[in-house]
């Protein structure tokens, strides 16, 4: 049996996803893998396919992602179909995806006649496999393979006791898949929304007494603008856990001034690496140890390198920056003090709005296909809300209105790029945007 | 001191250039009016006030130490940045 059959038939009378509409049991949802592994055979698929599946998050599609592991197939994490699917597809290898259709999903087989030493590998080992895509700075996202048996490990050491948790962060997200596999391996609960507004949210957690919320900076941000400890009955709350971007320390104080009883934690993770918790100095503190339980660090010229088991195998199309020893160097600067570390950044030029990663190329690349744009530089601009917005600075053909043309620029990326990556900031230069070495200026 | 009603037209102006361009429904502003509830402001367009607001009046209040949490409705915004004007 599977560490998943196992860890469902375990607790199979206990409440694993709660929804406004009702709850599904361990049990529901082993009825529900095992529905999926005959059907698996019908449409001739065979464990060590990679398989994808476009959709977004509904519970349908944590069956079916826990189905395909329990059935050692290598699963490329659910992402929303975008005019990057196919690429995607390409990237990770894929010989068949699932999408959804009049509430139930299709299978379609997709004529792929090469492989990668990675997935081979997984495959000649009878292990079920994880693909997770991340942006790289070129603008294709890189594919981080992963060992699922690996990913659980750190789980299955050791039953913690559960917390019942909001599910926050996508299935697309390393920290999605983190939270659903954490709390199954502890027998808990998850609590799936619609959407994540911070009234849907807040609502969600007065309902069903939600007492862990796994979130980012930003959401919190909203949370505190919203008043909603004022509107709603949070008091369920135990803990809250942040990451994927840098705090405000004036949002930390702010949270511990109106959840004072609340504990406050900072996660530190990865793709590449999966998600670890963190000790953090003192509820208000930025301050954190990372480490312990079999996660090892080591800081070279002021750069967090981690070695862990639950390290990724490789990228399918990209070289890991993993040492011969197994160190994984994250490229996050760190100032240290003791055992503690705080998070200064990312040395790349990374922009990111919320949590979410955006490279200036890309959003370069897109502006200068409008009319009566000469050139143009986007750079992240340092925001107490979401971290970064992203500004741009353009150099016009002909003079324009800014208010016209700010205008005409959201209504020409509606269509190209993600809202966040949209520039909520311009303005316009007369001379050059380039440096000596022909390289784009954009700070 | 800056004039009052300078700051408040700057701010106006500021969030009806953001309630258009993310085609937002525009309301009648006023003191009591909150950010979030009433102008039906997402965290992007929060941020973009912000950044606009330094753009248009030469400061961040928020980059002094003023927690967000201070803000809450349009009274607050106005007080605010008249403080720091």
């Amino acid at each position: 049996m599977s560490w998943i059959a196992d860890t469902l038939e375990e607790f199979k009378d206990q409440a694993l996803i709660i929804k406004d509409e009702g709850r599904i049991t361990y049990g529901d949802v082993l009825a529900a893998v095992t529905g999926w592994q005959k059907r698996f055979k019908e449409l001739g698929l065979k464990k060590g396919d990679c398989v994808a599946i476009i959709d977004d998050n509904s519970e349908a599609t944590v069956f079916l992602v826990l189905a395909l592991l329990a059935n050692r197939n290598i699963v490329l994490l659910p992402m929303e179909d975008n005019e990057r699917t196919a690429k995607n597809l390409e990237i990770a290898y894929v010989n068949g995806f699932f999408q959804p259709k009049d509430g139930d999903f299709v299978y379609e087989r997709r004529a792929e006649e090469k492989s990668h030493l990675l997935l081979d590998t997984l495959r000649d080992s009878d292990e079920a496999g994880l693909i997770i895509l991340t942006s790289g700075s070129t603008g294709d996202p890189k594919a981080a393979v992963h060992q699922f048996s690996k990913l659980v490990s750190k789980n299955s050491a050791k039953k913690k006791k559960s917390f019942r948790t909001l599910v926050f962060l996508k299935l697309d997200h390393i920290g999605g898949i983190n939270t659903l596999l954490a709390i199954m391996a502890a027998g808990g609960s998850v609590v799936m929304i619609k959407d994540r507004t911070p009234a849907t949210i807040c609502q969600a957690i007065a309902n069903h007494e939600v007492e862990l919320l796994p979130t980012t900076p930003s959401f919190l941000n909203m949370l505190i603008m919203a008043q909603a400890h004022e509107k709603y009955d949070l008091s369920s709350l135990k803990m809250i856990t942040y990451g994927t971007e840098p705090m405000h320390q004036s949002t930390l104080n702010s949270l511990a001034k109106i959840f004072p009883d609340l504990k406050l934690k900072q996660t530190y993770g990865a793709t590449e690496l999966g998600i670890f918790p963190t000790k953090s100095k003192g509820n208000g503190s930025r301050w954190m140890k990372v480490g312990g339980n079999g996660v090892e660090t080591k800081i070279k010229d002021g750069t967090l390198h981690i070695r862990t088991k639950s390290v990724m195998l490789g990228y399918l199309n990209a070289t890991a920056n993993i040492d011969d020893e197994g160190w994984y160097n994250t490229n996050d600067k760190v100032e240290v003090d003791g055992d503690y570390l705080k998070i200064l950044g990312r040395q790349e030029e990374i922009i990111n709005v919320g949590g979410e990663k955006v490279y200036p190329a890309e959003i370069e690349s897109v502006l200068l296909e409008m009319d009566n744009v000469e050139d143009v530089a986007v750079r992240g601009v340092k925001n107490p809300v979401v971290g970064a917005i992203v500004g741009a600075t353009f150099v016009l053909e002909n003079p324009e209105e800014k208010v016209d043309f700010n205008k005409r620029m959201i209504d020409f990326c509606l269509e190209k790029l993600d809202g966040h990556k949209i520039p909520r900031l311009i303005d316009f230069s007369d001379g050059t945007l380039m440096g000596s070495r022909f390289k784009k200026m954009r700070l | 001191m800056a004039d009052m009603s300078k700051v408040e037209e700057t701010i106006n102006k500021v969030i009806g250039d953001i309630q258009e361009q993310q085609g937002l429904r525009k309301v009648e502003l006023e003191n009591s009016l909150e950010i979030v509830a009433d102008l039906g402001f997402k965290s992007l367009d929060i941020a973009q006030l912000i950044a606009s607001l330094e753009v248009e009046l030469g400061t961040d209040p928020f980059s002094t130490g003023v927690p967000l949490a201070d803000v809450v409705n349009m009274g607050d915004l106005y007080n605010l940045y008249q403080a720091h004007a």
